[in-house]
């Protein structure tokens, strides 16, 4: 397997990265469901 | 931008000083970040003449692809916050639908000059006497020394406090030992 590949792998089954999936899918929400009309 | 995620951020950190433990679940949080991963591209890269058509229904799209991950959220303890959130993306998604899929923008109120990567697209438009529910567009100034100061709706108001009570919510307090 490639190198980046493996880190790829190795960061979406970090647990830090698992963690911090729901505070970035709320700051999605935000940005995407209202601040997207003002990205300048 | 900044202004409108603030809230989200303090009621993390909030939640962290008060040592709080969290179980924030974010139910089919793929669409979110889908529609992010589409929003961003469409909103800042110079993407060609077929824009002006497909622009304003991926906006009109993406914006509906929200409201449903914040509904699908609404259960259980953060069930008050989510539908707060929710109604904040419905008048985004309503005042955005009756204009075309643009967002209606008081130009004169804003803090400061918006200027657009050059060639991409722009989903919103200046409001004038035909504007339907202009109230609802981007009425409101925020303060000019917020970094990105720009105008919001109250939809972003809404759906920015919601999120932020969303957070609070699934802050659990960690009980005392001992």
């Amino acid at each position: 397997m490639d190198t980046p590949v493996n880190l790829i792998s190795v960061l979406l089954t970090s647990s830090r990265l698992r963690a911090l999936l729901p505070v970035l899918s709320l700051v999605a929400v935000v940005l995407a469901g209202g601040a997207g009309t003002k990205w300048t | 931008v900044l202004g409108l995620a603030a809230p989200v951020v303090c009621a993390l950190a909030l939640g962290i000083v008060r040592g709080g433990s969290f179980d924030l679940r974010v139910r089919w949080f793929p669409l979110a970040l889908v529609a992010l991963a589409v929003q961003i591209p469409l909103y800042t890269a110079p993407l060609g003449d077929w824009l002006p058509l497909i622009g304003p229904l991926t906006t009109i799209a993406t914006t509906a692809l929200i409201l449903l991950v914040v509904l699908r959220n609404a259960t259980g303890r953060t069930r008050l916050a989510s539908l707060i959130a929710a109604s904040g993306v419905a008048l985004n998604l309503l005042v955005i639908s009756v204009n075309g899929g643009f967002m209606p923008r008081a130009e004169a109120l804003a803090p400061r000059a918006i200027s657009h990567p050059d060639g991409a697209f722009s989903n919103t438009a200046p409001a004038d006497s035909g504007t339907r529910l202009a109230w609802l567009g981007d009425t409101l100034a925020q303060p000019a020394w917020l970094p990105m100061a720009n105008l919001v709706s109250p939809g972003d108001v809404l759906l920015s406090l919601g999120a932020a009570a969303w957070v609070l919510a699934a802050t659990r307090r960690r009980r005392a030992t001992g």
